[in-house]
């Protein structure tokens, strides 16, 4: 009877814990801030941050293509790619890491952010990991490490997304700046005389 | 003594009527003042009246020179930044009656006199740049700015470019709010420009009559109501300074609020906002 008991609950938690889209035990040197079944937050001691967010998939829904919507649009908000890597999760599910330069626009304080892609038949699981530039290199190099903690799922038998191709190498999109229109005609004449700042 | 009396009332009484008829146009304007109030002004003062008038280059009130040489002490119009453009620029609607005041030139300034005022609520990545840019797209413009806090701006533009300023407002981020109202102050301009008219005329005939007083007492009786005028004729280009400054320069307020990771609103008409939820200051956040 008791046998069965620990097999019923064992069971239980194999099916309760196949559901959620990712597992992450901490790295070493962070704590777990908050959790929930959508995103992971950890903290280090020098302020540095690591973040798990799962996001629904959609059918067509290729790491190729996730990974150039998100260099696309971090590179709308300044965010520069530095670098591009293939990594592998602990369960053997391949993502995409990418490395960039930022600078927080108040502040403008420099930081490093890398962030890890995970593209499933029914997710997509973001692995990010940010702080002041200058602990770049000391967590940069232990991305690997923490994306060995990561469990991943959402995988079809037979799916084309899970074994799907790495995206190309991607760049970040020059932005263009806003101009006035330039048959405004009274475009130059406060330029050359402009009035005071309030 | 008595001639005299007797030419002041008939002056009185002979732009009584036009007076009466401005009043029943005028609904809301005010009551003049008393001649007991006018107690400060001066001669010189209201024979000078002419000189900020020739601002007002549409207005036919324009034309009158009292001849006064004296320094001016009226209150002068608010000065605007240099590299502005026209005083009084009109809205672009002025068009449309500009066809007939060109059949009837007398009427020119009865063109449809329109109030904008505007606001937006722009969500941006970088209030700083920002707001730099929306400075410089107002002083482009000649526009200026009125009011300025952090991430709050009263902004006035030029009534033709009101519209385009807002467009290129609207580039700098996510327009989260946008409105733009008209407010039709035709029947206030006309009101006005007929009163200053009127109030001119009369000032210009209690003048002349000023000038045949054969005595102190006759001089004085006559200089009450021409202070009394004088000061009533202030208050009316006062108002319509304002209202063609107003008219000329809408009022543009914007709100400009720093894009984070905590906005919901997706950066464009972005199907796959997801995102915006990511980022540094998502990470760091806690």
């Amino acid at each position: 009877m008791h046998d069965l008991k620990t097999c019923s609950l064992g069971l239980v938690a194999a099916v309760l814990s196949g559901c959620a889209a990712y597992k992450i035990d901490p790295p070493v040197g962070f704590a777990v801030v908050s959790e929930h079944s959508y995103e992971t937050r950890m903290k280090a001691q020098d302020n540095v941050g690591l973040s798990v967010r799962r996001f629904e998939n959609v059918k067509g829904g290729t790491l190729a293509f996730w990974g150039a919507d998100l260099v696309k649009k971090l590179g709308n908000r300044d965010y520069t790619l530095r670098g591009q890597s293939a990594v592998k999760t602990k369960n053997g599910k391949t993502g995409t890491r990418f490395d960039f330069d930022y600078q927080t626009f108040d502040t403008e304080v420099p930081k490093f952010y890398s962030v890890v892609l995970v593209v499933t038949d029914k997710y997509k699981v973001v692995l990010q990991i940010a702080g002041g530039k200058e602990f770049a290199a000391a967590y940069e190099s232990r991305v690997p490490e923490v994306v060995g903690k990561l469990k991943v799922r959402g995988c079809k038998l037979g799916s084309k997304i899970c074994g799907g191709p790495q995206p190309p190498p991607l760049s970040t999109p020059k932005r263009v700046p806003t101009k006035v229109a330039a048959d405004e005609p009274a475009a130059t004449t406060p330029a050359a005389n402009p009035a005071p700042r309030p | 003594m008595s001639r005299l009396s007797l030419l002041l009332c008939c002056a009185l009484l002979g732009l009584a009527p036009g007076c009466a008829k401005r009043a029943s146009s005028e609904s809301s304007a005010a009551a003049p003042e008393s001649p007991g109030m006018a107690a400060g002004a001066t001669y010189d003062a209201a024979a000078s009246e002419a000189a900020p008038m020739e601002s007002y280059a549409d207005a036919d009130f324009a034309k009158k020179d009292s001849g006064g040489d004296a320094p001016v002490t009226v209150q002068a119009a608010p000065a605007r930044p240099a590299g502005t453009v026209e005083p009084t620029p009109k809205p672009a609607d002025v068009k449309e009656g500009q066809g007939a005041a060109e059949k009837e030139p007398d009427k020119k300034q009865y063109a449809r006199q329109i109030i904008y005022t505007a606001e937006m609520q722009i969500s941006v990545y970088k209030l700083d740049d920002a707001m730099l840019r929306a400075e410089e797209l107002t002083l482009a413009v000649g526009g200026y700015i009125q009011n300025l806090s952090q991430g709050y701006y009263v902004l006035r533009i030029p009534a033709p470019a009101l519209r385009g300023v807002m467009d290129d407002l609207a580039r700098l981020g996510v327009v989260e709010a946008r409105t733009l109202q008209a407010s039709d102050v035709t029947e206030q301009y006309v009101d006005l420009t007929t009163r200053i008219k009127v109030l001119r005329e009369t000032q210009a005939q209690l003048l002349a009559l000023l000038k045949q007083a054969r005595n102190v007492e006759e001089a004085l009786k006559v200089r009450q109501s021409v202070d009394a005028v004088t000061m009533e004729l202030e208050q009316a280009m006062g108002r319509l300074r304002m209202l063609e400054s107003l008219i000329g320069f809408s009022t543009l307020t914007v709100r400009m609020s720093q894009r984070g990771p905590q906005n919901t609103v997706p950066s464009s008409n972005d199907p796959f906002p997801w995102v915006d939820g990511l980022g540094v200051e998502a990470t760091e956040w806690n």
